[in-house]
This record gives C-alpha cells, sequence and structure tokens, in this order.
C-alpha cells in the first residue's frame, strides 16, 4: 500500500515538473492546469483573429468578473448596476462570473478560460486581487481588451497596451468626510460629545482602504488639527466583530465612526444605532439604502464616502461601444470628483443634521481639491511606516 | 490612552459577556461531544446554520421563540446528519466535519440568495432579536451591575447552560453513560451501553448547543445573516472546550479566557501598537492556556507515577 503510494506520489510530482517547463511564469503548484490551458491556446490562436473581426461587427460582449460575491450592497454591486445600466442604453452583451474570495487559486484559471474563449471584447476584474492575475494573462493574450478597476497593473513590468485601468480617488473623498467629521464632533449635534475624538474602522490594513484612511485622517487634520482619529482594522470579514470594536470606539469618546468595511460595515451602523452615535458610510449613499428597512440607523447615518463604480464602469464602457478610439488603452486613469465617480452623498440626513457652517466649509474643501489647492495624501505612495506614523500621530 | 483606562471599565466587563456568550454555548456543545468521544469540528457549520435559520424562522414567524427553535432545530438536525455519518456509515470524523463546513457555508449562501435575492446579508428580511433584559436588584449594584445586568437574553441562557451541562454530565445516568463511552467505549459496550446510541444522544446536545450560539450571532450580537458569519468562533470553541479539559467548569472558564482575549482585540487598538500583534491575542491565549495545560498535566502524571 505504503509502496503504491509512493509510486503514485512520485508520479503526480514527475508530472508536475514537466508540466513546469511548458510555460515561464507557471508555479509548481498549478502546473497541471496551465498546461491544459495552454494546448487549448495554441489551437485558439489561429481561429482568434477571424473571430474578433466577427464579433467587432456583432454586438459587443463584456464579462465581468467579480472576486468575491455580489451582493455586497457596496463596490461589486455597483459595478454590476454600472454594467447593467451600460447593457440597457448600448445594448451589449454581458457574462458575469462570481468567485468566491477565498478561492484565490481559481482567480487564473477563470481569467484563462475567459481570454481563451476569445468570446469577449472585454473583460472586466475589479481590484487588486485579481491586478496580479491580469498581469500574468494580459501578456499572455495581448489581443484580448482587459479593463481594471480600482487598481492598475504596474506598467512598468511589461506590454500592457491591451489593458485600461481605473482607480478611484477615494483619498479626496475621504477627505470631506474627514471635514464634515472633525467639525461635527465639536458642534452642537444632538447626542455629540464635547470631546474632539472622531473613529475609524477599517476592514483591513491594505493600500485600497488606507487609501480612505489617509484622507479621512488629513480631512480631519485641515478642518481641526486638535481632533484625533481613533483608528481600527476588522482584520477579516466580520460584522459581529465590526460592531464591537465601533461599540469600543464609541465608549472611548468618538462620537463619529467612518466606516471603511465592506459589508461588515453594517455592524457598526447598528453600534452607531444601539449607542446613539453617528456613522459616516461607504461606497454608496448608506443612509439612502438604509432608509426603508432600517430607518432608526439610517438617521445615524451622517453622509457617506461615494465610491461609484457604477458610474466608472459606465463610463468605461460608453467609450468602448460608442469610441472606441477614444479609450486610453494601455493606461490608467485616476477618477475623482470632477468624473463624478467619487464624493461624499448629502443626503437628506446629512441636510438635516449637517450645520450651514459645516456644509460651506465642505463645499469650499471641495472647490480646494477640485482646483488642486489641497493635495491629498494617497495610501498608495505611501511606505507602510508612513502609514502608521500618520496613524499613529492622530490616536486620541 | 493608557491599556487599563481601557479594561478596567464597567463597558469592558460587559463586552467579555457579550462577545464570550456564542463560543461559550458552542464550546459545551462540543465539550458534550467530546466526552462521548467524537472529536467534533463540524461546529462552525453547525453555528452557520443555526444563525441563518434563526433569521428565517423569527422572520417569518415575526415570533423570536419560533426564531430560536428553528435555529436549534436547523442545527439540530445538520448534528444529525454528522452523527449518521460518523457512526452509521462509519465515515471519518475531520473529513465529514469539513465537508459539513464547506455545505453550511455555501449552502447558507444559496438559500439566502433563494429566500431573499441577496447573496452577503439578510438586511432585506424583517427578522427579530432575543430581547435584553435588565436584572432586579443586581442592575442597582455600583460596578457589578453594569457589567452584569443588561444583556440579551441568551447571554443568561448561556451561564444557565454551564449549569444545565454540568448537571448533565456529572450527575445524570446519562452523563455516567456518555462518559464511559467517551472513555472506553469497548468496556461501555460490554456493560450494555450502546455506544452508537448514546454518541447520537451526545450530538443531540451539541446541535441544540451549537443552534443556540448561532441564534445568539444572528439574533443578538448583530440583527441578521451575513455569509460565513461564525467567522471561526466555532473553531474557538473546540479549543475552548480543549483548553477546559472538557469539563464544564474549564470549558467555561476557557471561554471566558478567549471572550476577554477577543474583547481586548476589539477594542485596544486606539494604543499605538501594531493592529496585527492585536489581532493575535485570542490564538496566543489558546498557545499558552494549551502549553500551561500541558505542563500541569505532565507534572500530575509525574506526581502520580511517583506516589506508584
Amino acid at each position: 500500500m505504503k509502496k503504491m503510494l509512493a509510486v503514485l506520489l512520485v508520479f503526480v510530482m514527475t508530472m508536475g515538473t514537466f508540466a513546469g517547463c511548458g510555460k515561464k511564469e507557471t508555479t509548481g503548484g498549478d502546473g497541471k492546469v496551465e498546461t491544459k490551458k495552454e494546448s487549448g491556446q495554441a489551437e485558439n490562436k489561429e481561429t482568434k483573429d477571424d473571430k474578433r473581426e466577427e464579433t467587432a461587427k456583432a454586438d459587443y460582449s463584456v464579462a465581468m468578473v467579480v472576486a468575491g460575491a455580489l451582493g455586497d450592497k457596496g463596490f461589486n454591486d455597483n459595478a454590476k448596476k454600472g454594467l447593467d445600466n451600460a447593457q440597457e442604453a448600448f445594448g451589449i452583451q454581458t457574462q458575469v462570473v462570481e468567485l468566491p474570495t477565498a478561492d484565490k487559486t481559481k482567480y487564473e484559471p477563470t481569467l484563462l478560460d475567459l481570454a481563451d474563449s476569445g468570446k469577449y471584447d472585454v473583460i472586466m476584474v475589479a481590484g487588486n486581487a485579481m491586478r496580479e492575475v491580469l498581469e500574468k494573462v494580459a501578456v499572455d493574450y495581448p489581443e484580448q481588451k482587459f479593463y481594471l478597476y480600482d487598481a492598475s497593473v504596474n506598467y512598468d513590468n511589461g506590454e500592457f497596451s491591451n489593458v485600461y485601468c481605473n482607480t478611484f480617488l477615494q483619498n479626496e473623498a475621504s477627505f470631506l468626510a474627514g471635514v464634515v467629521a472633525a467639525l461635527m464632533t465639536s458642534s452642537d449635534l444632538p447626542d455629540a460629545n464635547e470631546d474632539k475624538i472622531v473613529g475609524n474602522v477599517i476592514l483591513m490594513d491594505m493600500a485600497v482602504m488606507n487609501d480612505f484612511m489617509v484622507g479621512y485622517i488629513e480631512g480631519c487634520q485641515y478642518a481641526d488639527p486638535e481632533v484625533r482619529v481613533n483608528t481600527a482594522y476588522v482584520g477579516a470579514s466580520d460584522a459581529a466583530k465590526a460592531k464591537d470594536m465601533a461599540i469600543s470606539m464609541y465608549q472611548q469618546k468618538a462620537d463619529i465612526i467612518f466606516q471603511v468595511a465592506a459589508s461588515s460595515g453594517l455592524g457598526v451602523i447598528e453600534a452607531g444605532k444601539e449607542s446613539g452615535k453617528y456613522v459616516i458610510g461607504v461606497d454608496q449613499d448608506q443612509a439612502m439604502v438604509l432608509m426603508d428597512e432600517n430607518p432608526e440607523a439610517a438617521k445615524r447615518i451622517l453622509t457617506s464616502v461615494l465610491k461609484r463604480t457604477d458610474v466608472a464602469v459606465y463610463r468605461a464602457l460608453d467609450m468602448m461601444v460608442n469610441d472606441p478610439d477614444s479609450v486610453p488603452w494601455g493606461t490608467s486613469e485616476a477618477l475623482g470628483m470632477e468624473e463624478e465617480c467619487v464624493g461624499i452623498a448629502k443626503s437628506d440626513v446629512y441636510q438635516e443634521l449637517v450645520s450651514e457652517e459645516v456644509k460651506s466649509a465642505v463645499e469650499e474643501a471641495e472647490a480646494k481639491i477640485m482646483g488642486g489647492e489641497i493635495k491629498v495624501g494617497s495610501a498608495y505612495g505611501m511606505e507602510t511606516e508612513e502609514i502608521t506614523k500618520l496613524r499613529d500621530s492622530v490616536k486620541p | 490612552m493608557n491599556v487599563w483606562d481601557i479594561i478596567f471599565t464597567t463597558e469592558f466587563g460587559y463586552m467579555i459577556f457579550r462577545v464570550t456568550t456564542p463560543i461559550l454555548f458552542t464550546a459545551l456543545g462540543a465539550m458534550i461531544s467530546r466526552r462521548a468521544g467524537i472529536m467534533n469540528i463540524s461546529l462552525e457549520g453547525l453555528m452557520l446554520v443555526g444563525a441563518l435559520f434563526g433569521v428565517i424562522g423569527s422572520a417569518y414567524s415575526q415570533s423570536v421563540v419560533a426564531g430560536v427553535l428553528s435555529a436549534v432545530a436547523a442545527s439540530l438536525v445538520m448534528s444529525l446528519l454528522f452523527a449518521y455519518f460518523v457512526l452509521k456509515l462509519k465515515s471519518d470524523l475531520i473529513l465529514t466535519g469539513i465537508a459539513l463546513n464547506l455545505m453550511a457555508s455555501g449552502g447558507t449562501v444559496f438559500l439566502l440568495s433563494v429566500l431573499c435575492g441577496d447573496k452577503g446579508v439578510s438586511t432585506s428580511m424583517n427578522s427579530l432579536v432575543v430581547p435584553a433584559v435588565e436584572l432586579p436588584l443586581i442592575r442597582h449594584i455600583p460596578v457589578l451591575g453594569p457589567i452584569l445586568s443588561g444583556h440579551n437574553l441568551l447571554t443568561y441562557a448561556a451561564l444557565l447552560c454551564v449549569a444545565l451541562v454540568y448537571l448533565l454530565i456529572n450527575k445524570s445516568p446519562l452523563g455516567l453513560r456518555i462518559r464511559s463511552v467517551g472513555e472506553n467505549p469497548s468496556a461501555a459496550e460490554s456493560v450494555g451501553i450502546s455506544v452508537v446510541k448514546t454518541r447520537f444522544t451526545a450530538l443531540v446536545f451539541t446541535g441544540i448547543l451549537s443552534g443556540l450560539g448561532g441564534a445568539y450571532m444572528s439574533m443578538g450580537y448583530v440583527s441578521w445573516f451575513a455569509r460565513d458569519m461564525a467567522a471561526g468562533r466555532g473553531y474557538m470553541a473546540l479549543a475552548a472546550q480543549n483548553l477546559g479539559n472538557a469539563t464544564p467548569i474549564g470549558t467555561f472558564l476557557s471561554s471566558f479566557l478567549f471572550g476577554i482575549a477577543d474583547a481586548m482585540s476589539s477594542s485596544l487598538q486606539v494604543l499605538s501598537v501594531p493592529a496585527e500583534f492585536i489581532q493575535m491575542l485570542p490564538y496566543v491565549t489558546t498557545i499558552i492556556g494549551l502549553i500551561l495545560f500541558a505542563v500541569n498535566r505532565k507534572r500530575k502524571s509525574a506526581k502520580a507515577r511517583m506516589k506508584l
């Protein structure tokens, strides 16, 4: 029995090694998958050029790969909304592929399959999680167009003339949220205490989420240098833990917490409701989203930092379908307030609770950012130590 | 801000109870199956299923009691499924546990999307929560009052369960059978105790208790179901009963130890220490606890040998 097993193991490992030789970038583990792909790729390449011309005349078709799942009531759902809007407006064909976040080994084969099928004019992927995989795949399929949003491939690393990227200037919108929080914490907002402490609950210590934090902290400091910002990372998706953190922050005298915690952020909102304090939402106008289901919680959401993936996706598809020459393939665009891709939500709750002075201060900051007068720092260009230093420098 | 300013507050004490409740329920459940000789790692899945059915049950019936009961029932069914595989079909304990956990993780999301068209959270369902209760008299005691009073009803139920499980395991005939089956199945069999039947019974209790833990997650801790919301608490519970040497009191204490570490990891990030370090606390506590436990046991067994 043992012998059999040993022989089998040796066989598998040898196969793995051979498979590994097939391709340069192959990493040992998924060697087998790669070879299968490669043999398919060779056949497909010949037919691909004819196919491409056909599809150019026929309907434009888009594949959207969602790392994670729909139903997050935020980032992914928003992007899907943009896709749906584009489908309705331009009559394009769409295909959505959902990949569980937990299983990163599926990312590469899925993307390879989609690129290999040659059926799609453009393949949309999102976020930093997919970026690395895309960098591998995009080089092997130079004919296939890719659209990456909320991250950018490293254009210095290779020939990515078939990839168009969008990043979001979420730091600028978060700056405005910081202004709101810093000014409201010392205002006569009902239930706010006099301590100049605000909070920030973040899902994970990673660049895209820290980008919100950096903007928020800078915004707080700009509006009132005395304001302290209490920051905490949930670490992994866990709404209950996010709620605990928020409750504990409220007990540590924060009265407004900006949540950057995806679906776990609902825990922060519930904590805000139960503690009778305030929350700043993220991604979409969470006050409006929750108004019907849970008005009590919605009324605790002062504003939300909008990250309009729907607008960005729609904008990109609009270019690709209606004016293909205008798409800046091979570059990355940072979308901000001007493109209406980020901003803060001026919901009914905002109108009701935020005082006129604060509103005008926010508008002033908004104009200054758009005019280039205020340069908001970004976690993307920062070293880890710099971020840590900034974070620690404002802790209460 | 200072560590002590955070830890020595009544709010922190209150938080420990809130955080410990789901771990305690599930750890007690794990303990019973362990005493029957079954290492049950399907707890995470049991909790998840319980959490989902608590939401579904309470949303459709608009009754908290029905919600909790359906959470318990769902978890129970799942636990019986585990029992059927392991005891009747003699499948591997660990593999069955993993399979059930994966099934629960995917299955709950599937069911959620069928029922409310949402794959992430159940907020569109109008589910209910188990109410919090103020304890008469105790609430007026300074310091202890705010720590002990005002908790979710399920938190008190969890504490009550410690006593009940203690009586069950140590004082009842069934408890004796469960223990004997766990310690020496052949011996138990030889005096006419059905090993399979007794283990089935033990797993019924595990199902009920984990279901309560799950119900607390979605009907008290927070007020909705989210995908994979148990977030490792089932495994923590398993570790807690292990650390507690599978005794009711030990499990109770070690669950609290985990609760304290967990509460600390939620409230200490205000200090300027790396977040990762604070997030490590619950796990470091586990390891230290296990080491202390092992050292202690070794010393005891060495002493016992000396006496001989």
